[in-house]
């Protein structure tokens, strides 16, 4: 058996709908996206898009439309799945002020029989939103008359002639609901209307058709009224007909097909079209008002606007902003304009700006579609990063992934031994922070912040003999610094000491922090409360605790800004405090200023609590308390009782941790400063711990200077840095854009290169038999270009280019590890694409090789008869190709093996050795399947991956020097990516979006057994997958995290997503497939789609119940569930400890979830 | 010169180009991606394994079909005997005697321990099961010269003789139902009785039959455009087949016409996507060696796209076939070869059972093997 655990660290990006509407209630007006299976709701406000919420719908959203049926006040949500379930969704705003979906009906909409269209399914709502229509098979349309009062969907069957549908609308206007559609015959393409006959449950004949229309016609809007009828959309024309009236126009910018549509205003005056090449018009039906006060169109016009990315749905949102849904790109939020304004961002070939109607507002980033990608790690720290090719045509880029918070390094100063770091503000002249406050054992030291220089300085009334325990701003222009001996407060206006308090006895204190009018402070087990004054510090209580104090807070929950302002007068005062003791290592929650005991909470055993900190993360109160082995533990605080609740606990770092607050983007972030930094922050109200990419910090403090705005001071044993922080977010994305398709990447670790493979369309030459490229990219703009002799043109090929025909070219990029510039590009030859690329190293020789696979594609061959593969040698700057081998097909993957380069070429899997001439020679070959797609090797063994027999695996044989079949799987699994998990266990994906686990049983009696891969692995994943490779997002094996996961492999997907596959232990996998189980019934699902029904293996040919794989995206709901609900989780579940089993309580399952789902 | 249009929403033909672009446009590269997927693996057929009956014996095979786990070969011989061949080792089974005459259809029902077979001697015909837990025939169907199991639910048996259907108990093999109106008979010469694909409708003899109920009015009578052939249904359910002729089952319109496959038996890949059709000789069994009406297509066997009822393909295997099989796994087509090569007239024919490899090429040394066997035989 295998046990694996699959969840999302990156959920899908790219676009598949959009719509706007009135969902959340009748005065909002909200834009729903789609993106696979999710759903997101935005509410469009003047400041942009504000999330609503966020849903997972268990099954591929084919289509989602609001429509607002009589006596609704807002509108109503119709979604279908694939395969095909309905669901009728609405908004609900519960009494506490959250949001609910409420599925109002459900239903599974499959026919028995039936065949899916190709070119897709279908869902139209008639204008009166009495009757949704859906086009779910050929020749069949499925009609679902909204009924308010039932829970079911019961939809109708109608037969229609017209088998090969390609779009449809209900028209405007009509007493009855009638359908139009475009259909196509042998004959070609056709409009027809279809009147619905509810009654009888049939159609008749509609009031109008239109033979031979567009011979591409694609798309049909329908017009409201008062002008009715409909828009056909074609490759070469665009056409409005209401039966009457039939206006063509033949608009000569429009040379790309026109892939999707939005309404502009509700009269259907204006439509924004947006092409497949990503231009985005306006069309304006121009009208005659009647004498009877009605009107009818008179003309069609068309603009074009401007250039925005590929788009796949559009939303005209208001004023002027449309948002523009990208599947192949960032999707963007783009505001129209009247007058041409000069373009920004991209000139055209001459170099010259062009002015536009469309300027970009915001830009949200798709990694999809995720064709390849690569783990490397560029830091060197032991954490990977992802670089995947992302994109297509213009929009192709690189997208560096990189788990956790980066930090900029702006200076860096030699100064060992920090033991504390402060920022103040002095000088009267800003209300930036000017001043550095470092404490050292037994002194301290201030330094001056002028502009980027710093300078030491010394400051009136502080004491810089001794060692600094807590130094900052506070109310009427004060300082507070305090040391072991005393709490001193100093004037800043006086420039002097005003006010001192010391502890009795000439007793030490031991530690101290203050907000900007409170102290606190231990001597001991003696806790001091002080308050600030103007001048003068007022001891307003002291107790005595059990234990020494280890740590204390008494921050402002929900923060403070020190601004000229706040320092005048004082703040509001807090009104809890906390503390960590010694010897019983519990956290108190006590009141001010009577420091009585509202609440405690024993922590650990053994180690005591070294950093303790109250902070509020959107709008709820925690209490964070750091154990000198790393551990954070985190409590949701009660600010009225004090009283902790929702323990959580994590692993930060081996070593005592320390805490600290500070704003990032104008939201909360604690910084968690260890032998493995991390920032701690809130999304979604729910904690996230996300790594920096430093090794250490001892230390840490905000400090937004005039010279280092909005940057943070770091220390560490040696140095002190000041850096500013990435913007707060899990997975950190980079792009680095090629405006060309990336086809696959390879790492050069010793040359510091990055090999990619692209495609770019020119336009051709007539004359020469060339070709011009259309746009600048990666590939024009390299530093170096060189091209490849011609080759492997098809004998009496007269050149037939015409004039605006394209043409692809292949090129090989070497781009720089650091700053992504792209030093070369060797363009392939005409008609050559490049299929595979690797880095390698061959023979016993140290220098690296990049090595391309390519293909001759000639558009009208069934399959490559003819490809090569070329070996590069990039040093000194220079690409030089080493040698190039002719080989008889597409090289689709590569690998290197054993020193030698391992290709698969059409159905064959060869092995070229390299010999000493710098040459590559076919060792062995050994045709398998169909088309040998993927490769993977191990050792000796070989995994390939094959077009649709699954997966088989080969050895290569030393002694007879020849590669053998051992074992196959025998399903008809149409593979779209392998990977080898380990020696015996294979993982797959195909293409109807499962993945699957096959298993080598070597230890079987009979040959026929072993040569049998046995299926221990089924799950549909809904997303396809384009590429696997083993690796990690976060870093490894620290502290006790070292869970039961034995290797870890990253997916990528068209969709955009990124996810984690784990190898798990047995029980562990059975406790969480038991925790699943009982999730599915305890999270009701959206649209009330079953958990088991989604995750079930489904092909088109069969369903299979999943096994061997655990849903991670369910198992860690779990953990925002209240805590009624996780304790209905944990019954019943059984936990296997040290060979004996018991129950499992809800505490276990926290800490076993949180501690897997560490691992994205 | 012009070229066939094709749009960007279109997949390429190229089938790198459509892996590649299938990356961006799952799941097949584009509109139109999974026809050319069918064109280009169900062109091509590579020419394995072989199973020829055991030396000592020259009895030749005459029908055949796929075990439901597609790992065995279960065929039917001249004298009446079943035997299952491994198709991954060398483990055979061999059932003498099952039949006292030519076995011309052999039929394993799902769950892998009962197979129907149908055996045409001069005199009689014998369909019957033969159960392979017992080891012995399980339930005779009385009265049928051909049968085959209902297809959901694999508890009942159609027979057809002459123009009537009669449904069985599969266990019993009693007659529960006959189907039959000699007024509205089309009298196709060789009528076979067919269940769809959900047991809820019958074809026979040009008749469309709905089983729920009762009574011996058929719900509808196909135009009759040809002699033998009565019809198959399409396993995505929408439409018939009879003969050439292609009837949308809902509207009764006829669709489509495919000359090719006239006269030819029918068989579907394992999701409906294409079929298989040969001239199959199994009919002419009961009078042998009567060969010289049988055209030369009856040594081929074509696939056709059916989605859209283009051909995809013609493999020409030299041989006359008996019988033709298609697994469900869409790997292998199992054929059984007659060798009317032989020069020596006076012994019974040798008939093999070939597979051919579904979506693979020959091999270049493959293809050379090939043509020194036809210029020995020349």
């Amino acid at each position: 058996m295998s046990f694996n655990y699959v969840v999302t660290a990156h959920k899908p990006t790219a676009v598949n709908q959009c719509i706007t509407g009135h969902f959340t209630s009748p005065d909002d007006l909200n834009l729903l996206i789609t993106k696979n299976s999710r759903l997101e709701i935005f509410t469009v406000s003047a400041e942009g898009l504000k999330p609503v919420k966020e849903l997972n719908i268990y099954g591929k959203i084919a289509i989602a439309k609001l429509f607002r049926p009589e006596g609704e006040k807002k509108d109503l949500l119709f979604i279908l799945t694939e395969p095909y379930h309905g669901s009728i969704l609405s908004y609900k705003t519960k009494d506490d002020g959250n949001c609910e979906i409420v599925t109002k009906a459900s239903g599974d909409l499959c026919d028995p029989v039936g065949r899916p269209p190709e070119t897709g399914v279908i869902g139209i709502i008639d204008p009166t939103s009495k009757l949704i229509g859906l086009r779910l098979y050929e020749g069949v349309f499925k009609f679902l008359p909204y009924d308010p009062s039932s829970e079911e969907l019961r939809p109708f069957n109608v037969r229609i002639e017209e088998l090969s549908v390609i779009d449809a609308q209900f028209l405007h206007g009509c007493s009855t609901p009638t359908l139009v559609i475009i259909y196509q015959n042998p004959q070609g393409r056709h409009v027809k209307t279809h009147k619905i006959d509810l009654r009888e449950k049939d159609v008749k004949p509609g009031p109008w058709k239109q033979e031979n229309v567009d011979a591409e016609a694609n798309m049909i809007i329908s017009v409201p009224a008062p002008l009715n009828g409909v828009i056909i959309i074609g490759q070469e024309s665009i056409t409005y007909h209401n039966g009457n009236k039939y206006i063509p126009i033949a608009p000569p910018d429009v040379k790309n097909t026109i892939n999707c549509y939005a309404p502009v205003d509700t009269d259907g005056s204006r439509y924004l079209l947006g092409d497949l090449a990503g231009h985005l018009f306006i069309l304006l039906l121009e009208r005659d008002e009647l004498m009877d006060g009605t009107a009818s169109v008179r003309d069609l016009k068309i603009e074009l606007l401007g250039e925005v990315s590929i788009p796949e749905a559009i939303s005209y949102l208001d004023n002027g902003v449309v948002y523009i849904g990208s599947r192949l790109g960032d999707s963007q939020l783009v505001r129209l304009h009247t007058e041409p304004v000069p373009h920004e961002t991209s000139p055209d070939r001459n170099g010259e700006n062009k002015s536009t109607l469309v300027t970009v507002l915001d830009t949200y980033t798709n990694l999809g579609p995720i064709v390849d990608m690569c783990v490397v790690d560029l830091d060197r720290q032991g954490q990977g990063q992802l670089v995947t090719c992302s994109g297509a045509f213009k929009e192709g880029s690189l997208r560096i992934i990189r788990n956790g918070i980066g930090i900029q390094e702006h200076a860096s100063i030699d100064l060992p031994s920090i033991s504390g770091l402060w920022p103040l503000q002095v000088l009267d002249d800003s209300d930036k922070f000017d001043t550095l406050v470092m404490s050292f054992v037994g002194h301290s030291r201030v330094l001056r912040l002028s502009g980027e220089e710093v300078e030491e300085t010394e400051l009136y009334g502080f004491d810089d003999e001794r060692q600094t325990f807590h130094c900052t701003n506070v109310t009427y222009r004060q300082l507070i610094q305090v040391t072991e001996k005393s709490v001193r407060l100093i004037s800043n206006e006086k420039k002097r000491l005003v006010s001192e308090w010391t502890p009795k006895d000439d007793r030490h204190i031991s530690v101290a922090t203050s907000n900007q009018s409170q102290v606190l402070l231990a001597v001991g087990k003696s806790l001091h409360y002080l308050e600030i004054q103007q001048g003068e510090l007022i001891e307003r209580g002291s107790v005595e605790l059990p234990h020494e104090v280890a740590c204390l807070t008494i921050d402002h929950l929900n923060g403070e800004k020190i601004s000229p302002e706040s320092m005048e007068a004082s703040t509001q005062l807090a009104e809890i405090c906390a503390v960590g003791l010694w010897n019983d290592n519990s956290a108190r929650v006590l009141k001010l200023p009577s420091l009585e005991e509202m609440y405690q909470e024993k922590l650990a055993d053994e180690i005591i609590p070294r950093s303790i900190l109250l902070v509020q993360f959107e709008g709820i109160n925690y209490l964070l308390v750091t154990l000198g082995d790393g551990t954070l533990f985190y409590f949701t605080l009660d600010e009225n009782t004090g009283v902790l609740s929702d323990k959580k606990r994590v692993p930060l770092g081996t070593q005592p941790t320390s805490l600290c607050a500070f704003s990032s983007g104008g939201a909360r972030t604690v910084f968690a400063c260890s032998d493995r930094p991390t920032v701690v922050y809130s999304s979604n109200k729910k904690l996230v711990f996300s790594n920096v990419n430093l090794k250490e910090v001892s230390h840490m403090c905000p400090l937004d200077s005039k010279g280092y705005p909005d940057s943070l001071a770091l220390a560490n044993d040696s140095t002190l840095l000041i850096g500013t922080i990435d913007e707060i977010q899990k997975l950190h994305i980079r792009t680095v854009p090629l405006n060309e398709s990336p086809r696959r990447i390879a790492y050069q670790e010793e040359t510091q290169c990055f090999g990619v493979i692209t495609l770019r369309t020119d336009m051709a030459d007539v004359k020469n038999g060339g070709s011009t490229p259309v746009r600048p990219c990666a590939s024009t703009q390299a530093g170096i270009i060189a091209k490849s002799p011609a080759f492997g043109a098809r004998s009496g090929e007269t050149s037939q280019v015409f004039y605006g025909d394209e043409v692809d070219v292949g090129n090989l990029l070497i781009i720089d590890q650091h700053t992504f510039e792209v030093y070369h590009a060797y363009q392939l030859a005409m008609n050559e694409e490049p299929m595979s690329v690797i880095s390698c190293h061959l023979g016993d020789e140290q220098t690296p090789y990049f090595v391309v696979g390519t293909a001759i594609v000639y558009s009208d061959e069934p399959e490559p008869k003819s490809g090569r593969i070329l070996v590069f040698q990039y040093s000194d700057n220079k690409l030089s190709l080493v040698t190039h081998k002719e080989v008889k097909g597409a090289v689709y993957s590569l690998c290197e093996f054993n020193g030698n380069v391992l290709a698969s070429i059409n159905n064959t899997v060869c092995i070229f050795q390299w010999k000493g001439e710098r040459e590559l020679r076919v060792e062995c070959s050994y045709p398998t399947n169909i088309l040998a797609l993927y490769l993977k090797c191990k050792g000796d063994f070989v995994l390939v991956g094959d077009l649709m027999r699954s997966m088989n695996l080969l050895t290569y044989k030393h002694i007879e020097g020849n590669l053998d079949e051992i074992a196959r799987d025998y399903s008809p699994n149409w593979m779209t990516a392998v990977e080898i998990i380990d020696d015996d266990t294979f993982l797959g994906a195909e293409n109807s979006s499962n993945l699957f686990v096959c298993q080598k049983d070597s230890a079987a009696t009979t040959d026929e057994d072993r040569s049998r891969l046995q299926q221990t692995g089924l799950y549909h994943l809904g997303d396809f997958v384009n590429t696997f490779r083993h690796g990690s997002l976060v870093m490894q094996n620290v502290g006790e995290s070292c869970t039961a996961t034995q290797s870890t492999i990253l997916y990528g997907t068209s969709c955009g997503c990124i996810g984690v596959i784990a190898t798990i232990n047995e029980d562990l996998f059975n406790l969480l497939q038991s925790v699943q189980s009982r999730l599915s019934k305890v999270i009701r699902s959206v649209g009330n789609i079953e958990h088991a029904s989604w995750r079930a293996f489904s092909t088109n040919h069969e369903t299979k119940p999943d096994k061997g794989f655990v849903d991670g995206d369910l198992v860690e709901l779990f953990l925002d569930l209240p805590r009624d609900k996780m304790i209905e989780t944990a019954k019943g579940v059984v936990i296997k400890q040290d060979s004996t089993k018991r129950d499992a309580t809800e505490e276990d399952l926290i800490k076993i979830i949180e501690e897997i789902s560490r691992i994205h | 010169y012009c070229p066939e249009p094709r749009y960007r929403v279109e997949a390429p033909v190229n089938v790198s180009s459509r892996c590649m672009r299938r990356q961006i446009a799952p799941k097949c590269g584009g509109v139109g991606g999974s026809a050319c997927d069918r064109q280009f693996i169900y062109s091509r057929f590579r020419p394995s394994v072989l199973f020829r009956s055991p030396d000592d014996d020259e009895v030749p095979y005459t029908c055949c079909a796929f075990s439901p786990d597609d790992s065995n070969m279960i065929l039917g011989n001249y004298q009446g005997d079943l035997a299952i061949r491994s198709l991954h080792s060398e483990q055979d089974r061999v059932f003498e005697g099952c039949a006292s005459a030519p076995i011309i259809k052999v039929e394993p029902a799902n769950d892998d321990k009962r197979i129907l077979f149908v055996a045409v001697g001069p005199w009689h015909s014998e369909c019957s099961i033969f159960c392979l837990d017992k080891l012995e025939i399980s339930a005779t169907f009385q009265g049928a010269s051909y049968a085959e199991f209902s297809k959901k639910v694999q508890d009942r048996v159609i027979g057809t003789k002459n123009s009537a259907a009669m449904i069985y108990d599969a266990r019993t093999g009693q007659k529960i139902q006959t189907l039959e109106r000699r007024d509205l008979a089309s009298l196709y010469s060789r009528n076979r009785a067919t269940f769809s694909y959900d047991d809820e409708l019958v074809l026979s003899d040009g008749l469309l039959w709905d089983v729920r109920m009762s009574g011996d009015q058929p719900i509808h009578k196909f135009d009759k455009f040809s002699n033998k052939v009565s019809g198959v249904f399409h396993p995505q359910g929408v439409e018939v087949i009879i003969n050439t002729e292609i009837w949308d089952l809902r509207n009764y319109h006829l669709l489509n016409t495919v000359p090719s496959i006239d006269d030819c038996t029918i068989r579907f890949n394992n999701t409906g996507t294409v079929m298989f059709a040969a001239q199959t000789v199994n009919h002419h069994l009961e009078e042998e060696f009567e060969l010289e009406d049988l055209t030369s297509n009856s040594k081929t066997f074509q696939t056709i796209d059916a989605q859209q009822y283009c051909p995809l393909s013609v493999t020409d295997t030299k041989q006359v076939i008996n019988d033709f099989a298609v697994d469900g796994k869409d790997s292998n087509i199992a054929v059984i070869e007659r060798q009317t090569n032989e020069p020596d007239w006076d012994q019974p024919s040798v008939s093999v059972c070939r597979l051919y490899e579904i979506g693979r090429l020959r091999g270049e040394d493959e293809d050379e093997e090939e043509d020194e066997r036809n210029m020995g035989g020349d």
